[in-house]
């Protein structure tokens, strides 16, 4: 016990692992707060479908030799949120088909582009990071915290300020349409608020692990909990544990941090799972 | 709503717009390694090589340096950041905070485990030795550049792709106009 502790020592004595634990709490608060409501909406695969865009659009700014791929990044993840979350269902191609060929067609051509435009020797390197995280959320610089904090006070205070209308959609669109609040501008903000966090999550878990972030707290916190309300604030607590004890794992035994936390998640789950079975049975 | 969303476009758009590029400072080293880099992709590393291929390899001689050094001990002290002591994840995040952050390891002493290689600068007519050290999921590779004084290569070197530990202090040195980061060795062994 002493050496772990001696060893979590040397290591916090590095900024970077700081960097790490803060952005990665940021982040898994973040995305608890909007997973239930993308999964009461029946879009618990849309940050798998915006990650994969966010991959080609960091494509895109690899070739652009960009200082930070976020001027790219968030632009492009916001706007085909966007066109997935409001646009979707009075497209002609929509629902789960518009966010498979947005999914698919992005992370193709994100990987032809950086075969074709590497901005590293080391493509494999890259695409390893990208898709599973690997070790970037240790490799996060002053700048990229700032980012995210601001970016997290952002996606917070947004929810906070718009929880009752954010509520109401969530549950029953057309109610809300008929008693004459503009449903369609919720529903912006939801997805504008999902592509920050898919930006944001990139950075943690890597693009193909991102969906497991929004959905596990979530539906863990449904297992036990009824109401929004608690649901959300179980879902918030359960994100920000497996994060950091995720964070804590991967630090201590090498284990790859984004691969970690969504073990714990799934742990969690598994736990809240069986609580549900007892609390069933009683009841 | 086709409005709000065509000027939240527009808005993104101008941000996108604003925002800067900076290419990286043309770098004859980073060139190099990033040489390296791909060329160990195409080889299997050396702390990855099958046990049956392993014990299949004829034991290579050890240089001449090499063993002279294991013969005379070297001194041994408390480094700064003991890469050997820290797993493959903490390495990888290290060496990679040592590579963008170098002026704030600037005289720390450290010592890395890896593996050799070495690159040719023709025009400048300088050879540069490196430690290799890959990532837990050996698809990350990262460089760090050493100079061993008194030694000559390739009689003093061992191997390229042979697993090194080097120890020594980080310094630097202007090139070109630019500066350049280097492990300043007090110890390079075969492991």
């Amino acid at each position: 016990m002493a050496e772990i502790f001696q060893k979590l020592q040397l290591y916090f004595s590095y900024p970077f692992v700081w960097y790490a634990l803060i952005v990665g709490l940021l982040i898994a608060l973040c995305s608890s707060l909007l997973g239930v409501t993308l999964v009461l909406k029946r879009f618990s695969y849309i940050g798998d479908g915006l990650s994969h865009v966010a991959f080609g659009a960091m494509a895109v700014a690899g070739i652009f030799g960009l200082t930070n791929n976020n001027y790219i990044v968030i632009p492009m993840t916001v706007i085909s949120a966007i066109l997935l979350l409001r646009t979707g269902q009075n497209a002609k191609i929509n629902g789960d088909a518009a966010i498979a060929m947005i999914s698919v067609g992005a992370l193709a051509i994100g990987y032809l582009l950086m075969n074709k435009f590497p901005s590293s020797a080391n493509i494999s390197g890259d695409v390893c990071t990208t898709l599973f995280g690997s070790t970037s959320i240790l490799t996060l610089r002053q700048d990229d915290v700032i980012l995210c904090v601001v970016m997290s006070v952002i996606v917070i205070a947004a929810f906070l300020l718009f929880y009752h209308k954010i509520f109401a959609v969530t549950f029953d669109e057309n109610f809300v349409r008929a008693s004459g609040v503009r449903a369609n501008v919720y529903n912006l903000v939801i997805a504008i608020i999902t592509a920050l966090i898919i930006v944001l999550a990139m950075n943690l878990v890597g693009s193909l692990l991102i969906s497991a972030l929004i959905i596990f707290p979530a539906l863990s916190a449904m297992r036990v909990f009824r109401s929004f309300k608690s649901v959300i604030i179980c879902s918030a607590i359960v994100s920000v544990v497996c994060a950091g004890s995720g964070i804590f794992i991967s630090i201590l035994s090498g284990t790859p941090v984004g691969s970690t936390i969504v073990a714990a998640d799934i742990a969690v789950f598994l736990i809240f799972c069986i609580i549900s079975l007892f609390i069933r049975r009683k009841a | 709503m086709k409005r709000k969303i065509m000027f939240t476009a527009a808005i993104l758009s101008a941000a996108l717009l604003c925002s800067c590029s900076q290419n990286a400072p043309d770098s004859k080293q980073q060139a190099l390694i990033n040489e390296i880099v791909s060329d160990a992709k195409s080889v299997t590393l050396a702390t990855e090589k099958p046990a049956e291929e392993a014990a299949a390899a004829p034991e290579r001689e050890t240089t001449a340096s090499l063993k002279k050094e294991s013969s005379e001990p070297v001194a041994d002290y408390d480094v700064d950041i003991d890469l050997t002591e820290m797993n493959p994840t903490m390495i990888y995040a290290t060496v990679y905070d040592i590579v963008t952050e170098p002026e704030q390891y600037l005289g720390k002493t450290l010592k890395v485990n890896g593996f050799f290689d070495t690159g040719y600068d023709e025009s400048l007519d300088t050879r540069y030795y490196f430690v290799v050290i890959p990532d837990a999921t050996a698809c990350c590779l990262q460089g760090l550049e050493f100079k061993a004084d008194g030694r000559n290569y390739p009689d003093d070197y061992p191997e390229t792709r042979t697993d090194i530990c080097v120890r020594g202090t980080l310094d630097k040195y202007n090139e070109l106009g630019n500066d350049y980061y280097y492990i300043k060795t007090d110890m390079l062994v075969e492991t």
